[in-house]
């Protein structure tokens, strides 16, 4: 079911989606010809008192911008729309869980940004690199010194994946943090929006104050000394595991919450009105 | 499951902050019956029909159908048409057709393009671009192209022209699956009199009346409209 549902909601933002990144590619194009591409003297740039070059730097500004308020703006509208307003009457019998609604929901919001951001990337070194750049991008990768690394640090592709792993982790998390509080909104009959942006900023309070807690009761009860010695007499190599794995499991802990919070409210409390 | 009775509703009660929308409602409806849910504008209806749906939770007391509590057995089960449009404005005809088939076992998608052929509905059709009444019409097409235990049917004619309604209770009434269940929500009694075996009278939440159609004209005397203007009158 989930991988049905997905199916239907990457069909549903690639349409809006797609022609956006492609814009944001042939904009960054363009761009590259009248400002990085041509040669310093030839006067590209000036053509027609530099109207059109500075036309296309703005449109690709716009574009970019475009990009992540389109994409923060779809995250919110796939979830609120196509949940808890008149789509939430098809979705909301189908013969699948709430939580697979939410899965999919989440899972093309987290592949949007994650694409959203890859495409913004690109499109900086599409519009800055000439071709000769690239070639020394990919040489620049020919000459790390693998074994090298792999001698001074045998386990540094775990960084990479820790590091790939708290940023999913984060991404999942914002999207929830989102998610609870539009389905904390809709539990009210006529001011949903409203009670929604109260409960996001609510509960950002409510995480900043349980997060200065655990600090200042790490500080009262002396666990500082504790923690210090314990966590210096390490390996340099376990002290960034260790920290890595706290951050995700850190993160990991509200996204849970969110996750199941949002699952709970759609699936004891659904209030379609 | 295949449970004698489809739907059984035992204390069924749904409160909102300001009303008792349902109010300890005890129904139960056996199989193949043709079922008129009635009762003037805010008198619980489409309330019943989305607790049966499981889009609200009960405030007190259960709902089964087929002995199951609303969830993904029960939607596999039920063909639910909507008051209002549910339909994703990004789809054509086709796209949705596909949606109802990946989803729904039971739906018949031949069947689905042969009542949007005899519509001039072509599957290449923007919902987006639908008039309202085309629209309600393809709603009505999906959902009986289903071959389901339950129809629970939220006024299909409730605002459209005399011929469109027309169109719909036959639509209705020649594609429901056999031995199937239709409830149908409507306060324009006259249009559909004919056809329901039971008729469920719901005042302010409260249920008035369960009867048959042969036992309230045998009994009473009269139709069920003539009734209905009696029992709601202002």
């Amino acid at each position: 079911m989930l991988i049905k549902l997905l199916k239907y909601e990457f069909r549903s933002i690639g349409r809006q989606l797609i022609p956006l990144y492609l814009g944001v590619l042939a904009l960054a194009l363009i761009n590259h010809l009248f400002w990085f591409s041509a040669p310093a003297n030839s006067g590209l740039a000036d053509t027609l008192g530099g109207i059109p070059a500075y036309a296309s730097m703005l449109g690709y500004i716009a574009v970019i911008v475009a990009l992540f308020v389109i994409t923060l703006l779809l995250i919110i509208q796939r979830f609120y729309k196509g949940l808890l307003t008149e789509e939430g009457y098809l979705m909301f019998t189908l013969p699948c869980k709430p939580w697979q609604l939410i899965a999919a929901k989440g899972i093309t919001a987290a592949v949007m940004t994650a694409v959203g951001t890859c495409i913004g990337f690109l499109s900086g070194m599409l519009m800055a690199l000439k071709l000769s750049d690239w070639g020394e991008v990919f040489r620049a990768f020919g000459t790390i010194p693998w074994d090298q690394m792999f001698k001074y640090h045998a386990f540094w592709p775990l960084y990479i994946l820790e590091l790939i792993v708290l940023i999913v982790v984060c991404l999942f998390g914002s999207i929830g943090h989102l998610y609870v509080a539009i389905a904390l909104g809709h539990l009210s009959n006529k001011h949903r929006v409203s009670l929604a942006i109260v409960a996001y900023i609510g509960i950002n309070i409510a995480m900043s104050a349980i997060m200065m807690a655990i600090g200042q009761s790490i500080d009262i009860f002396d666990i500082n000394h504790m923690l210090n010695r314990w966590f210096y007499g390490m390996h340099d190599a376990a002290q960034v595991h260790l920290l890595m794995l706290l951050l995700i499991v850190g993160n990991l802990i509200p996204a849970a919450i969110y996750f199941f919070g949002t699952n709970w409210i759609l699936s004891r409390k659904l209030n379609l009105e | 499951m295949n449970q004698v009775n489809l739907i059984e509703c035992q204390g069924l009660c749904k409160y909102f902050l300001t009303a008792r929308a349902v109010d300890g409602l005890d129904l139960t409806i056996g199989r193949g019956r043709i079922v008129g849910l009635l009762g003037p504008n805010g008198s619980g209806k489409t309330t019943l029909i989305k607790l049966l749906n499981g889009l609200l939770v009960p405030t007190h007391g259960a709902v089964r159908i087929d002995g199951e509590a609303p969830g993904p057995y029960t939607h596999s089960i039920v063909s639910y048409l909507p008051d209002r449009m549910y339909l994703s404005d990004w789809m054509r005809t086709a796209d949705l057709i596909d949606f109802f088939t990946d989803f729904y076992a039971d739906f018949d998608r031949v069947k689905a393009h042969d009542m949007l052929r005899s519509l001039n509905i072509s599957p290449g059709d923007r919902l987006k671009t639908m008039s309202k009444g085309t629209k309600e019409k393809v709603q009505l097409i999906v959902t009986m192209a289903r071959q389901s235990q339950l129809y629970l049917l939220d006024e299909p004619s409730g605002g459209v022209d005399p011929a469109a309604r027309d169109y719909i209770l036959n639509t209705i009434l020649t594609n429901y699956s056999e031995n199937a269940t239709v409830m149908i929500s409507t306060h324009l009694i006259s249009d559909i009199e004919r056809v329901l075996d039971e008729v469920v009278f719901l005042k302010n939440g409260i249920m008035t009346l369960h009867d048959t159609v042969d036992n309230i004209r045998e009994h009473e005397g009269k139709s069920v409209d003539q009734l209905f203007r009696e029992v709601f009158a202002c």
